[in-house]
């Protein structure tokens, strides 16, 4: 590809039928478009109702991390480090990751504990992850305040991304691979026969269509709702800030148990710091708040004093689209099998995209999946369903 | 020595030429062209660049520096330190 070749495309017809149409083009979105396309999918869209990065994947905080509390979200993680690790290569496009670590804090004997467990989870299912007293966390981040820290989990192969490089990145790779990637391109509704999406309308034209997968992120259940499908998903607002930028100093992600608070510094060197907000309401609001600035700034100070004097440049919000048991939904929906769920990642759908797109991919191109999809399926909500909490949601 | 070259955004070191690739690389409106390239991100959040790089892609793309509109501004208006917001109580 010639530097000046388009990775997107925003006018022009489209064509009368594809293989595949994927609603959304976050990392998700054109995460399993790839996919599709290098397993030998001729004519993919993607439909990206705005520009690139307006949703989720352009307002996340970029972490990733294996350390899960639970193994169906924690296997999904743990590969895609691995995924995340060969994607510059892949895509020929640098995404920054970096792999600092993450540090969980507790200040208390109860999260001690439930640290020390979660760490003999973690390294029973491939994750090292280990606890440190105060002392070694303040040599892991010298300039954490240890006030109050009892012990923390630490897991080195955990680390930090680029968000917006990582979307561009797919974009321009799903284009050589064929894939038309249109944003300011909206479906609008969709046409069913015999239990099968068969057309999808869009602002620029009605298509034909042999699979859709929807991976709309916050709004995966008004896309679901077109085909009369409902999910059990629910977007719910989280807000973030970044700083100016800063020589590197902080090596990991750290993260504060008493009040969901994360923070880690970009490779541009921004701290970028976002904090779990008791009693937000459901529903989309990408709305900034001040009662947010204070709450993340204050947090912030207490665990790491010396930014007291950095300046924060710009706070903005994104939307969570929540589950049940805060795991996604992926794969084939009741009553319409070509119907494709990627969604429903709870606040962690960047993190885990590199899994969750190959194994949306494999279901569709009927590949053998590199791991049991059951627990993610739209069908486990079922009447004997009950709900495994992930009690490692942050933010 | 001079150059061609014109520098758009001071505080993310972007210049024209930059601007230009990314445009013809399908960044047609001025969120997409801020994300690829940064011009804005750096601590004038945009308030020096904003309108230089919109008439650029004015003159690009022929849309009208109206219907380009702006990129949406967030707070804080200047950068703030963290502890003023801190502050000492809720």
């Amino acid at each position: 590809m010639t530097p000046h070749t388009p990775f997107v495309t925003t006018t022009g017809p489209l064509k009368d039928h594809y293989d595949a149409v994927v609603v959304g083009g976050g990392a998700n979105g054109l995460g399993v478009a790839r996919h599709l396309a290098m397993g030998g999918m001729r004519d993919v869209l993607v439909l990206e109702k705005s520009y690139l990065l307006a949703g989720a994947s352009g307002r996340n905080g970029g972490g990733v991390r294996a350390q899960w509390g639970t193994a169906d979200n924690l296997v999904l993680a743990r590969e895609s480090i691995r995924m995340f690790r060969d994607m510059s290569a892949e895509l020929g496009f640098n995404v920054y990751f970096r792999q600092g670590g993450y540090l969980f804090l507790a200040h208390d004997e109860k999260t001690v504990d439930a640290l020390r467990k979660t760490v003999a989870f973690h390294n029973a299912n491939g994750v090292k992850s280990r606890v440190v007293d105060a002392h070694e966390a303040q040599i892991i981040v010298p300039d954490l305040s240890t006030s109050g820290v009892l012990a923390a989990s630490y897991h080195p192969g955990d680390g930090i991304i680029f968000p917006w490089a990582v979307v561009f990145g797919l974009a321009k790779k799903c284009t050589e691979l064929g894939v038309d990637v249109r944003t300011f391109t909206s479906a609008t509704g969709f046409e069913t026969s015999g239990g099968r999406v068969t057309l999808v309308r869009t602002n620029r034209g009605d298509v034909k269509c042999d699979w859709v997968v929807n991976a709309a992120g916050c709004w995966s259940n008004q896309v679901a709702d077109m085909v009369g499908l409902k999910l059990p998903n629910t977007p719910v607002r989280h807000e973030i800030l970044v700083t100016e930028s800063l020589k590197p100093f902080l090596d990991p992600m750290v993260v504060d148990l008493r009040n969901g608070l994360y923070a880690s510094q970009d490779m541009r060197g921004e701290i970028i710091s976002g904090i779990g907000m008791p009693g937000e309401k459901p529903g989309i609001n990408f709305q900034s708040s001040f009662a947010f600035t204070k709450r993340v700034a204050r947090a912030l100070v207490d665990i790491l004093p010396n930014l007291g004097e950095v300046k924060v440049l710009r706070q903005w919000a994104g939307a969570y689209d929540v589950t049940p048991d805060s795991k996604p939904i992926l794969g084939p929906s009741p009553g319409l099998a070509n119907f494709v769920q990627l969604n429903g990642a709870s606040g962690h759908g960047f993190m885990i995209s590199p899994m969750t797109t190959l194994l949306v991919a494999q279901s569709i191109l009927g590949q053998p999946p590199s791991i049991d999809m059951r627990p993610y399926r739209l069908d486990r909500f079922g009447p004997d369903w009950v709900a495994e909490k992930e009690p490692l949601v942050i933010g | 020595m001079t150059t061609d070259k014109c520098m758009v955004c001071t505080c993310e070191d972007v210049n024209d030429i930059e601007l230009r690739e990314a445009i013809a690389r399908g960044c047609r409106d001025l969120e997409s062209l801020k994300r690829y390239t940064g011009f804005g991100t750096g601590p004038c959040q945009g308030k020096a660049c904003v309108t230089l790089a919109r008439r650029l892609l004015s003159e690009v793309t022929g849309e009208s520096v109206e219907a380009l509109g702006a990129i949406t501004y967030r707070p804080p208006v200047q950068p703030v330190p963290l502890r003023f917001l801190a502050g000492d109580e809720e």
